[in-house]
């Protein structure tokens, strides 16, 4: 994996994030993704804490089913949001994965209002066939031990 | 405000928008119910040790809640006696003593002044005991949860408890080991709405086949559980809503019938079940689980939602905290609660599939309240079918609104008591 690589696929997943195209970014992922949002301060262990997201593979899909359709947000009402990613750094974890972080700063704007949110997103990239995979992805919100806004979108 | 005001904008089958949205009207809730009424605070199982502390807030008043030395939780004002810091200033810790971070006065864990920082300052005849960290007026707990009064006088726990105690042992007794514990954690949602909408949506059946439909249906795939249909409840006619006198309410759900589909259980499910006999014996084993436990709200801030509490936190009269905690099963088998945990992830906190909807309803609920054409809410859903008990619990029907007229009718009765 190199580097260019890595980042491209970075900005791809922003991108169908930002525009709420979750079945391709349901797409990126292994079939034993594991997508972890915590909110704890320190998190530890996700099997035995509470976290905003704890999501396997099938509750990704459920997730993406709930926002296509689900919501009380209609599809054209949706978040208007953009985020810009940086400072990304890589580390190979074995011959077939690669860790990655980077940090994010996301504008959401919605019901006349703009909330800022920003983390830092830990990935675990997977080389499978010719495509880049997520296998694991973990995201730190700032804010994620204090009192924030519905999060109804992908982060 | 006036006390009449307050009692015209509380009708039999409706109330006034301005409830929702009047700054003087937060202010007064704050006298007449936050800093009066008994107000759940935490849990026994967040402050495990000796000097364990959080932060919570009692309406507006930042508090302490603190296990000291001799085992006991104290409920203390966050606030110096010197010069009004904030003593504690993070969300929860373990303290030798609590010392003040701007002139450095340490209290014990029971809030006993230690000692002024250079004290030698001070005046001889100045007393120790006399700035100790003041505690709230009252504090009590039952089975594990700890509420406080900031009124000295009033009717004690048991009585503010009264009839919505046996849901709650309902809810503690699902722990075979008697005890809930409040230890995997906490997720923080802020919407801009007024405190009581979470009150009322969070017991209110009416609206989840209309804004959950599709969570609804996700989940009982997930589950493999098939919902009763809407229509034949409706039809059954049975009683399910209930108001309790001190403004609890309740939703309980059907006692018969568990629509959960019968499939082998788990090595831990049974488990589970073993533990839950020698506990409780077989009959009440069996109620305890094959029965999902009620949706209820203890006036004025706690709700016990299934598997989880809410408490409820005002922050102005347009912005609520709500802080939702599993509540895991203690002596259940490990895989017990984490399959708990990972059924309250998919519905609950900032990024469910179903709390997030509710609060974005009621941030839109604020926002049409703008709207003062006609200023009243309607609530009047099987009024002409309720039944009024003889000791003030007033029954209605599935998805009828009784238990949030009695709720309202509490309120109006605080309010206009000075």
């Amino acid at each position: 994996m190199t580097t260019p690589e890595i980042e491209q696929f970075l900005y791809r997943e922003a991108l169908l994030m930002d525009e709420h195209r979750y079945e391709e970014w349901l797409s990126l992922w292994t079939e034993d993704g594991i997508y972890w949002v915590p909110c704890s301060r320190e998190p530890t262990d996700p099997t035995r804490e509470v976290s905003i997201i704890y999501d396997d593979r099938s509750k990704l899909a459920d997730r993406a089913a709930y926002l296509e359709t689900g919501t009380v947000r209609e599809p054209d009402s949706r978040p208007l949001m953009r985020r810009v990613i940086s400072s990304i750094a890589t580390k190979p974890v074995s011959d077939l994965e690669t860790e990655v972080t980077s940090n994010f700063i996301l504008v959401e704007a919605r019901d006349g209002g703009q909330f800022i949110w920003c983390g830092q997103s830990i990935h675990r990239l997977r080389r499978d066939g010719g495509d880049l995979k997520i296998a694991f992805k973990k995201v730190l919100l700032v804010n994620r031990s204090q009192p924030m806004p519905v999060l109804q979108f992908l982060i | 405000m006036t006390d009449g005001n307050v009692g015209a904008l509380v009708l039999a089958d409706r109330i006034h928008g301005r409830l929702y949205y009047d700054p003087e009207i937060f202010a007064q809730e704050q006298r007449r119910i936050w800093n009066r009424v008994w107000v759940y605070l935490g849990h026994e199982s967040e402050i495990p040790a000796r000097g364990d502390y959080v932060r919570r807030q009692l309406g507006l008043q930042p508090v302490i809640m603190v296990r000291g030395d001799d085992n006991a939780i104290r409920v203390l004002y966050n606030r110096c006696r010197h010069r009004a810091n904030l003593v504690c200033h993070k969300d929860r810790g373990n303290a030798a003593e609590l010392t003040c971070p701007y002139h450095g006065w340490t209290y014990a864990r029971d809030g006993r002044l230690v000692a002024p920082t250079f004290g030698e300052a001070y005046e001889a005849s100045l007393r120790q005991e006399d700035f100790g960290l003041t505690p709230v007026a009252r504090v009590a707990a039952y089975r594990g949860f700890v509420f406080a009064s900031a009124t000295a006088s009033g009717i004690g726990l048991d009585e503010h408890l009264g009839h919505v105690k046996p849901l709650i042992d309902f809810s503690i007794d699902r722990a075979p080991a008697g005890e809930l514990e409040l230890s995997a954690g906490t997720q923080c949602v802020r919407y801009r709405g007024n405190w009581k909408m979470m009150a009322e949506n969070s017991v209110e059946n009416y609206h989840g086949p209309v804004v959950h439909k599709v969570a609804f249906a996700l989940s009982d795939r997930r589950a493999g559980r098939v919902r009763a249909s809407i229509t034949k409840r409706l039809r059954d006619q049975e009683d399910e809503t209930l108001s309790f006198t001190g403004g609890h309410m309740a939703e309980y759900l059907p006692r018969q019938g568990s629509p959960t589909v019968k499939r082998e259980p788990s090595p831990a499910r049974r488990a589970y079940l073993d533990a839950m006999i020698a506990t409780y014996g077989e009959a009440r084993a069996r109620e305890l689980t094959e029965t999902l436990p009620s949706f209820f709200f203890v006036f004025p801030n706690l709700l016990f939602i299934q598997t989880h509490l809410r408490r409820i936190e005002p922050v102005s009269v347009d912005e609520t905290n709500v802080y939702y905690q599993p509540a895991l099963l203690k002596g259940a088998p490990t895989e017990i609660n984490d399959e708990l945990l990972r059924f309250h992830e998919t519905s609950f906190g900032p990024a469910g599939f179903v709390a997030p909807d509710d609060m974005q309803i009621m941030e839109r609920n604020q926002a049409a309240l703008r709207a003062t054409g006609d200023e009243w809410l309607f609530l009047g859903r099987g009024i002409h079918r309720e039944h009024h008990l003889a000791d003030g619990t007033v029954s209605g029907q599935f998805m009828d609104e009784t238990q949030l007229r009695g709720l309202w009718r509490h309120y109006a009765h605080l309010m206009a008591t000075p």
